[in-house]
């Protein structure tokens, strides 16, 4: 994770896998899970969410179908494989090392030894 | 830009990818827009915020798009591998199913691919791997060319002409790679073969030596210090590869020399055919001021050049014309009619051996194409059986094309089976080849490696290919409807499938004519040259090499009396009939010398004599049983001090005297009568008849016969003529040589009849190997015609036993079974023998006394065939003999 952009990517993999993880969904579902659980704090754009799905489809992390949505029209579904669960555990577990690190970083009162 | 295969396949859904995608897109933006007039957005607000939420469409669309395509094209090949496992997996098991169908098959495939797989190796290391030398396509061999000789030799003071004022090659070199000489000085006298080289030769290929120094130009003239180099197999066998014998002295011939270097184990120094490497390698230049180096008429050594970089070898040997015609003015008399010409290296490697190699290459892919026949031939009949199968199949959904790829699959694993037995045969050809043919070029090297291996690869997926295809077609092409039809009622498999299996018989017979017909002119054209009459009676002689060394005989008497001594020991063995001395055996290759003719004017250049030349003892033509003609015999007073006198052969009196009686004519040795000839002249005295000296299938040039007692000679050939077994004689003679001098060895040993052997061996090997194809040719077409004849008399069954109800004869039945091979036979037997006709040519450069369109040999071939295929017929025509017409009709 050199560059920004990567960060950026990354995480957001990460955020799909998660938003996936309650079960399957088309991209526009993904994509309001993410925005409501955020409350627009992250700028994602929703275009990019399903680039995002296609590559970790490309990548065998996630499935999809074509279904019917809850309105009736036809719509493609994703949900996500063994191996994207398991990526999603590793990922998450990773995030919170990493976030835990820096917390502990930036919150310290006393100055490190 | 580079498109990956799958790519070309995406395109036929390509289209897919891009709707699914403008589907999911538009899916999104209504479901978004739907979300927000739910909270009270106006619909065209609605609609801009959620474009604008989506963002740049294009750009994601287009990176979905990629990752979509990519997952497309991993899926498609992975779905392609697992048809194709599955596509092998059933022909191997239908392959199983039928294991008499499969080893037959394969057998076949093997034998076609091994005996070409057997050939290419041979090819690839003869004529396709490069010489051993540094930038081999710059070498170039070359020779000078006289009137009436086509050796391609140099002589030594030529060539150092040569060498100063030539301009298109970097350098030129020579070497004579049949020195001999006895070695002393370590144990027993042994006899040890040896190559002379210019002091430039062995830089000039751009070898290696293994231990020191290589021979140098500052060893190369008459004075220098005697330096030799060792061939690394003879520093192995004979010094054990001790290091030490660098620097010690080796007594060759009674001279001391210095061992400074020990060549590369892979150096060659002839790339001549056939030639072994030397033991030892001495520097030419040493023996300049000695015969036969110091005559500049006499051509003795083999040249080679590099070219100079951007010149071709037409300019080079050019340049060296320009050099001749000064050599031809400045030595009028040795140089009269002197020419230039050269090759590539690699043509003088595979000159003699190229017609054959390649009449065999064609002979193994005619194999392989009736091999290709009769499998075609056999999945065809079995296809047959399975085209109710196949049609069950089309009828259950199978997609025509996936029936097609299947029988198709089925070819290629039973080509893949054939071509890795077909290696095995092929290692044991390549075995076999080397021991039937021993002295060709580079043969020896021939193994089964990496290229040869590809070959193999790649001919048995071309002949998977090739005998499936009309099985594939045919399959693909089953009548749903008619076949189970007709599946209802036996197993028929269609009029136009026994077609196309007679078509491919036929081509069959065919081939095998062409086969047969190349193989009859082989072999008719070797039982002329065997038949050959030599001029002389080989029967009972022996002959065998002695050389006493100048060193221990330094004067010629001495060695002279030692001979005689010799000769009178031999002559006192019991069952000795008649024991001679000569220079020269009365077969290919003897001496050559120019020689002028007293009564001839020298200015005729054009009928400049070259003429074999012989020192022989009287007896000569008496063991050798070679005709007298006319005049008087060589007699023992025509000694040393007598006048010099000369026997000629017919051929000399032919060629030069119109017919007429040369006794009496004058001539010497050399080209011109002028200042530089000073051998004296000599009066022929008599003629006899000529010998093959020029090979058995060459008009002789005439042989001239000088006494031994008038020249220097000190060693020769003792040929005998006993009543006694040739080991037998041979042990004497070698017990005979140590009374005389322990010291010399008893060299080349040999009866005349093996000496005669050893001329036709190379086209014996070429007859027996077309015979062996012809062969395995005519088994396979023999098992093509057995099979399809045999398949049609189960398929007519029902017709012919209709036929002996409505009271047809048995001999009718069988008339008509073997009349249908005898028809197939005809046509194919007439296409191959206008292909015989055809392609004849290619072979008259290896007949001899035989035409390439004999017509014997063509008749021969056919009726061999038709008696062949009649033999095939006859089980199947006895079996419908046989046909019981009650059984026959109820199993209709």
């Amino acid at each position: 994770m050199a560059t920004p952009v990567d960060l950026l990517q990354g995480t957001l993999d990460v955020l799909v896998l998660k938003a996936l993880s309650w079960g399957p969904r088309h991209g526009h579902g993904v994509a309001r899970v993410i925005r409501d659980s955020t409350s627009g704090t992250l700028d994602v754009t929703d275009g990019s969410l399903y680039v995002a799905l296609h590559r970790l489809e490309e990548r065998g992390l996630v499935d999809s179908e074509w279904g019917l949505s809850d309105k009736g029209k036809r719509a493609r579904f994703y949900r996500l494989t063994t191996a994207g669960r398991q990526q999603l555990k590793t990922e998450t577990a990773g995030w919170q090392r990493y976030v835990q690190t820096v917390t502990r970083l930036l919150t310290a009162t006393t100055q490190p030894a | 830009m580079h498109v990956p295969t799958w790519r070309r396949y995406l395109r036929f859904w390509r289209s897919d990818i891009d709707a699914d995608l403008a589907e999911e897109f538009r899916f999104h933006v209504d479901a978004e827009m739907e979300y927000l007039t739910a909270r009270g957005w106006t619909p065209a607000a609605a609609r801009e915020e959620a474009l604008r939420r989506f963002g740049d469409v294009e750009q994601y669309r287009c990176d979905c798009r990629s990752a979509d395509e990519r997952r497309a094209g991993r899926e498609h090949r992975k779905e392609n591998l697992i048809v194709l496992k599955q596509d092998i997996r059933f022909a191997l098991r239908s392959l199983r199913q039928q294991p008499a169908f499969t080893a037959i098959a394969v057998i076949t495939l093997a034998l076609g691919i091994g005996a070409n797989t057997a050939i290419f190796s041979v090819i690839n290391s003869v004529m396709l791997t490069p010489l051993p030398y540094r930038e081999p396509h710059r070498l170039v061999m070359l020779w000078e060319t006289r009137p009436g000789s086509d050796r391609p030799l140099v002589s030594y003071p030529n060539f150092k002409d040569w060498q100063q004022r030539q301009r298109g090659f970097e350098d030129i070199g020579v070497y004579y790679p049949w020195a001999s000489f006895t070695m002393t000085g370590r144990g027993d006298a042994e006899r040890v073969d040896g190559a002379l080289v210019s002091g430039n030769y062995l830089q000039l290929l751009g070898v290696r030596p293994a231990l020191g120094r290589l021979v140098t130009p500052a060893d190369d003239s008459p004075g220098s210090a005697r330096v030799a180099l060792l061939d690394n197999g003879f520093f192995q066998s004979r010094f054990g590869g001790d290091r030490s014998v660098l620097g010690s002295t080796l007594v060759l011939d009674d001279q001391a020399y210095t061992v400074v270097g020990v060549l590369a184990p892979d150096v060659r120094v002839s790339y001549r055919a056939g030639d072994q490497n030397p033991d030892v390698v001495l520097p030419v230049g040493l023996f300049a001021a000695d015969a036969p180096y110091n005559r500049r008429g006499q051509p003795d050594l083999f040249a080679v050049g590099r070219l100079k970089p951007d010149v071709t070898v037409q300019q080079a040997v050019s340049d060296l014309q320009r050099v001749n015609t000064e050599l031809r003015t400045e030595y009028p008399g040795e140089n009269a009619g002197l020419g230039a010409a050269g090759a590539p290296l690699m043509y003088g490697v595979v000159r003699f051996i190229k017609p054959a190699l390649q009449i065999l290459m064609a002979a193994v892919a005619l194999v392989l194409l009736i091999a290709c026949a009769n499998v075609s031939s056999l999945v065809l009949s079995r296809s047959a059986a399975r085209q109710r199968e196949f049609a069950l199949r089309t009828a259950l959904g199978a997609a025509r094309g996936h029936i097609v790829r299947q029988v198709l699959t089925e070819s290629v694993v039973l080509a893949l089976a054939g071509g890795t037995l077909g290696v095995g045969i092929a290692v044991a050809g390549v075995r076999l080849l080397l021991t039937l043919q021993r002295g060709a070029p580079r043969l020896a090297d021939s193994h089964v490696n990496t290229p040869v291996l590809l070959f193999a690869l790649g001919v048995s997926l071309l002949t998977g290919l090739l005998f499936g295809l009309a099985p594939a077609l045919q399959s693909g092409s089953a009548q749903l409807v008619s076949a189970l039809k007709e599946g209802g009622r036996g197993t028929s498999g269609g009029a136009s499938l026994q077609r196309t299996r007679a078509a491919l018989t036929v081509a069959e017979v065919a081939l095998a004519v062409v086969l047969l017909a190349g193989s009859g002119l082989l072999v008719r054209s070797f039982a002329r040259l065997t038949a050959v009459d030599p001029g002389f009676q080989p029967s009972h002689v022996i002959a065998a090499m002695v050389r006493l060394p100048a060193g221990k005989y330094p004067s010629v008497e001495q060695a002279r009396v030692t001979l005689d001594q010799l000769l009178a020991k031999v002559r006192a063995i019991p069952g000795v009939q008649s024991a001679t001395l000569g220079s020269d055996l009365p077969i290919c290759c003897q001496g050559q010398s120019t020689i002028s003719f007293a009564s001839r004017p020298e200015a005729d250049q054009s009928k400049l004599a070259l003429l074999n030349v012989a020192v022989v003892d009287p007896e000569y033509f008496e063991t050798l049983q070679i005709p007298f003609v006319g005049g008087r015999h060589i007699e023992t007073g025509d000694r040393a001090g007598a006048p010099l006198v000369a026997l000629v052969s017919e051929r000399v009196a032919k060629k030069f005297f119109a017919g007429a009686s040369p006794i009496g004519e004058r001539l010497r040795l050399g080209g011109g009568g002028q200042v530089n000839n000073t051998s004296s002249w000599r009066t022929i005295v008599g003629v006899v008849r000529d010998t093959r000296t020029d090979g058995l299938a060459e008009a002789p040039r005439g042989t001239l016969y000088l006494p031994r007692a008038q020249e220097k000679m000190r060693g020769g050939f003792v040929i005998v003529r006993s009543t006694r077994p040739a080991e037998q004689m041979t042990a004497q003679l070698r017990r005979a040589l140590a009374e005389v001098d322990p010291d010399v060895p008893l060299e080349r040993v040999q009866t005349m009849d093996a000496a005669l052997a050893v001329e036709v061996e190379g086209p014996k090997f070429s007859m027996l190997m077309l015979t062996l194809f012809a062969a395995v040719a005519l088994a396979l077409a023999s098992v093509g015609i057995y099979g399809v004849i045999s398949y049609n008399v189960t398929q007519r069954t029902g017709e012919i036993g209709v036929r002996v109800a409505l009271g047809a004869q048995r001999r009718d039945v069988a008339a008509l079974v073997v009349g249908q091979a005898m028809a197939m036979a005809a046509v194919g037997v007439a296409i191959g023998v206008l292909l015989a006709l055809w392609g004849g040519k290619s072979l008259s450069a290896m007949l001899f006394g035989v035409g390439p369109r004999d017509p014997l040999v063509l008749g021969a071939a056919s009726v061999f065939l038709l008696a062949v295929a009649l033999a095939a017929a006859l089980a199947p025509a006895l079996r419908a003999m046989r046909i019981d017409p009650t059984i026959a009709m109820r199993a209709d």
